[in-house]
């Protein structure tokens, strides 16, 4: 009775552990708020300024994005405009449905009779995986998806079909791009353990997504793709080399080691090699794909922290000087990485001079910038951009994408003029990171010479992060 | 403790060996390769901040240089009580002298011969293309190479003692903080196990422990501090970003006859007939392990996958040690034969011969050391850069010149020995050979304006390597000599205008 009682203690300790970890590494948008920082990211301000608008008035069109575009309604955006303050609920709805998850996943695997010490193990893992930190502190199209995915999960352990029907059902409304995947997890739960009401999850999931594709989307056809990553793979697949969605470099290396160590009991393992596969597969297209590998790589990187433990070490130093050393590997990468989500960009500075931007004409004049940095211009200088992140859909989007870039690399003038005219760019972005790389890799290269011309570029706005062109034609 | 009389032996080889390099060493005030002054001007920027300088302001006139920083806080710690050359050049020999106690001390745990202990001390203090590399230069191999000795004597100990395990991650650790050539040893270890599997002999445990933990340690510590450059190269990293038109000379085909002048005759013969004996004749695990740790370096040399020069130092060290084995077999071989009163006899002329052997080389190699030490002209020429220039002037030197440039001008260089992180390097070189050679001034000055250089040196190497005695472009309109006694600096004033 006594060690009953202990038990549900410990329990209910390990939890509470959890979570307090969990909010820990989550608390970016509560630090950032105190020290008066705006929102860390590009995306969280097209959900916001969207959310915004749908706040005024239902539209189906943006006049913002890519100098205006369709705009297709995503229940994220409905259900925030409805809302007074939304901007508190960008901030920290993510934050809030981190937590949720953590738990449910925690009561998942423990559904699963695995040991309390080794799920609260996988769950710290988790929660302090760089993946799960910006997938729950940035707002965007994947943390309630996920978070109803989890909760499907843990209704259907429980035999519960009501709970898993909803979710499914709602879950196009919040990301049409996920429903192949939820099928993939459907069909595969379903093949292992061979349960009733397949037919009522597969109806509800293809119902409302048909349905919202018909109303929402119809009769458009799949969106034009354009390949935007100039870098290599490896730094958006890992988190050390500078990727928001990528895995830390020492996980990733438990990952492999706890595959190697599953190979043993490969057949209790073939679903989770499918999906962990089909995922890899699909990050090397599609980043965001990280965002559902991360709980597989998290288990096989906990998998080979257990076996670590469980080994018959026959130095106990060693084995307290190598797990100390894997702590540390997992720890310095979550650290680095929520400082980075920390010190993330926009900063004082280039919001200052976007809202500079915002004040120098009452027009809706059209300002040019690297693509990423267009999401930040249409909500603090609500002037539409050339370009930005959201290119699903966008209108005439590779020619845009190839003039931007003929505009940026070109060094004559009338060609230039030209491109800049066809477009009607009034104003031209540029920052720090731009003119370091990200664009440019030397002074006076391409647009950066032209600017030089007084009669056609005026600098409106010089600090040592950005400057703002005004272009005279 | 009472001092036996292989204590005191031991002493005089060390003393031996201090005296040896440190003669050579202060035949010259500077030092033999221009990486030295890389290393003392760390080391004089970590006594000055307690900071390792990673972002250089002067290398390539300006940088993100990373690497591993241990080797130059143990000389910074000297630094605080003596000036920065006597620590360049004493400490790196003492350092290196150490390899005499820790090669006895594996020798004798193999082979529990004294005899043969205290020769292949005496051996190890000579290594010939080990002396060369560190006698007058501040190389991280003086102490890169005791460390790894000390592993694998703790290795061999580790069932003995606790302590032994202590010290075994202490020094795992070192040496992982000093050089990223500790995956010499993690490619021998895994050798060693797959050399044990196949002679069926059970291998312990604990050293697979050793092997996860070095691997784990390895791994996070070099990804953290070279994950730029891995991101940049990937593998070929190995390579270090060297210029195309280089690499040849830093990774290269393994010649037998260089090879076994520079590991030393008498180890380089015997050594490879103990890999034979024991890899087909007979068992040890001591061995193997030295065998293992033998045929990695070899088969990264083999593959140019280690610096030709690096991989001959990890081989002669290995190859002294095996060679301790030889003896002690030769030993027994005459003590059981009819000149078994002559054991010492023989003894003594088998060592005076691997004395001999490895002797003159290490003097001649020392010679060469010596006299590939800066001139006192180039260094008055770069005195002069500093006390007569601006403190921002960019100066063009040779890739051997550029971190004398930086280290005694002050000033920042085009390009020096390290290429790591230098995204245009293949470009650079023969735009540097262009400013040297071209007869067109224009070409020149566009160069010249493109690296924003203000000054470029002339030395006796640069004129002898491009077959010039002055600039061929060169005019008072847009040039001034500035310096001419031996080494001439040249001061660029013209600017090319953009179209």
């Amino acid at each position: 009775m006594k060690n009953n009682k202990s038990q549900s203690n410990i329990k209910k300790y390990s939890i509470l552990f959890i979570l307090i970890f969990t909010f820990v590494f989550l608390s970016v948008p509560l630090l950032r708020f105190f020290s008066n920082q705006h929102l860390a990211g590009s995306e969280p301000y097209y959900h916001l300024r969207i959310s915004e608008l749908l706040h005024n008035k239902i539209t189906n069109y943006d006049d913002l994005g890519f100098s205006g575009r369709p705009y297709y309604l995503n229940l994220n955006h409905l259900v925030l405009s409805r809302f007074n303050n939304i901007l508190f609920f960008v901030m920290f709805l993510p934050m809030l449905f981190g937590l949720l998850s953590v738990f449910i996943f925690y009561k998942i695997i423990d559904s699963y009779g695995i040991e309390k010490k080794h799920n609260m193990l996988i769950c710290l893992i988790l929660a302090s995986s760089p993946v799960f930190i910006f997938t729950f502190t940035i707002y965007n199209l994947y943390f309630l998806p996920i978070f109803l995915l989890l909760l499907s999960l843990f209704f259907l352990l429980r035999d519960n079909l009501v709970v898993p029907a909803i979710c499914l059902a709602l879950l196009p409304l919040f990301n049409i791009v996920l429903v192949p995947f939820a099928l993939l997890l459907l069909f595969i739960y379903y093949t292992k353990y061979k349960k009733k009401g397949f037919t009522l999850l597969i109806a509800s999931l293809s119902f409302t997504s048909i349905l919202y594709y018909f109303i929402i989307y119809y009769p458009l056809t799949l969106p034009q793709m354009l390949n935007l990553q100039t870098q290599p793979f490896l730094s958006y697949f890992v988190s050390d080399f500078g990727s928001d969605f990528g895995f830390s470099a020492f996980m990733l290396l438990l990952g492999i080691i706890g595959f190697y160590k599953s190979w043993r009991n490969k057949r209790d393992y073939l679903y989770i090699y499918i999906i962990t596969f089909s995922l890899l597969a699909a990050s090397y297209f599609f980043t965001k794909a990280n965002i559902f590998l991360n709980f597989f790589i998290v288990l096989f990187s906990a998998l080979a922290v257990v076996s670590m433990l469980n080994m018959n070490w026959k130095l106990e130093l060693v084995k307290k000087a190598t797990i100390l050393l894997v702590v540390c590997g997992l720890l310095f990468s979550s650290v680095s990485y929520f400082n980075r989500l920390l010190k993330m960009e926009p900063s004082n500075e280039q919001v200052n001079s976007i809202i500079y931007m915002k004040g120098d004409s009452a027009n809706k004049d059209i300002v040019l910038s690297y693509y990423k940095n267009g999401f930040w211009i249409e909500y603090f200088a609500e002037k539409p951009t050339m370009l930005d992140e959201y290119i699903y859909y966008a209108p005439n989007l590779k020619n845009r994408y190839n003039a931007s870039q003929a505009i940026f690399y070109s060094r004559s003038l009338d060609s230039t003029k030209k491109l800049l005219d066809n477009y009607n760019v009034k104003y031209i972005w540029i920052d720090e990171k731009m003119k370091s790389g990200l664009v440019w890799n030397k002074e006076e290269q391409g647009l950066l010479f032209l600017l030089q011309n007084k009669e056609t570029f005026k600098n409106i706005y010089n600090s040592s992060e950005v400057e703002v062109w005004k272009y005279l034609k | 403790m009472e001092l036996k009389k292989h204590h005191i032996l031991l002493i005089l080889i060390f003393l031996f060996s201090i005296a040896f390099r440190l003669f050579f060493a202060f035949q010259t005030p500077y030092f033999s390769n221009d990486n030295s002054y890389f290393v003392l001007r760390q080391v004089d920027y970590i006594s000055k901040t307690g900071l390792p300088l990673y972002d250089d302001p002067l290398s390539y006139s300006g940088r993100n240089l990373p690497f591993t920083p241990f080797f130059q806080y143990i000389l910074a710690f000297f630094n605080l009580f003596l000036p920065l050359n006597i620590v360049g050049k004493i400490i790196p020999n003492i350092l290196a002298s150490t390899i005499i106690f820790v090669a006895y001390l594996i020798v004798f745990e193999i082979t529990k011969n004294r005899r043969a202990a205290v020769a292949i001390a005496l051996t190890s203090a000579f290594i010939p293309i080990f002396i060369r590399e560190t006698v007058n230069s501040v190389s991280d191999f003086s102490i890169v190479i005791p460390i790894l000795l000390f592993i694998i004597y703790f290795l061999l100990k580790i069932d003995e003692s606790k302590k032994y395990v202590v010290l075994l991650l202490v020094m795992i650790t070192l040496l992982v903080l000093t050089s990223p050539i500790f995956v010499v040893l993690l490619l021998g270890l895994i050798f060693y196990f797959l050399l044990l599997k196949t002679e069926k002999i059970g291998h312990e445990r604990d050293e697979l422990e050793i092997i996860l933990f070095s691997g784990f340690l390895y791994f996070w510590f070099n990804f953290i501090i070279f994950k730029k450059a891995f991101l940049l190269y990937g593998p070929g990293i190995i390579w270090q970003n060297i210029p195309n038109i280089l690499l040849s000379t830093y990774f290269f085909d393994i010649n037998i006859l260089e090879s076994v002048y520079a590991v030393g005759v008498i180890p380089f013969i015997f050594g490879i007939f103990i890999i034979y004996t024991f890899v087909f004749k007979q068992k040890n695990k001591a061995i193997y392990l030295l065998t293992s740790l033998a045929l990695s370096v070899f088969i990264l040399l083999w593959l140019k996958l280690l610096p030709f020069v690096s991989g001959l130092i990890f081989l002669g060290s290995f190859l002294v040690l095996l060679l301790g084995q030889y003896i002690k077999s030769f030993l027994t071989y005459i003590e059981k034969s009819k000149f078994s009163r002559r054991t010492n006899l023989f003894f003594g002329l088998f060592i005076l011969l691997i004395f001999i052997t490895s002797l003159v080389p290490c003097i001649l190699y020392s010679l060469n050391s010596v006299e590939k030490a800066p001139s006192k002209e180039m260094i008055d020429a770069l005195d002069f850069i500093k006390h007569n220039t601006e403190q921002n002037s960019v100066v063009l030197g040779s890739i051997a010149e550029g971190h004398l440039i930086t280290y005694f001008s002050e000033r920042k260089n085009v390009i020096d020995s390290d290429f790591l992180l230098i995204r245009d390097i293949n470009q650079r070189i023969p735009d540097i050979d262009k400013i040297y050679t071209t007869i067109y001034k224009t070409d020149a000055i566009k160069l010249l304006n493109k690296y924003s250089i203000n000054y470029i040196i002339l030395s006796n190497e640069t004129m002898t390597r491009y077959k010039i005695t002055d600039l061929k472009y060169y005019d008072t309109e847009c040039f001034n000599l500035v310096y001419d006694n031996k080494v001439k600096i040249y001061q660029s004033l013209c600017k090319l205008e953009a179209d």
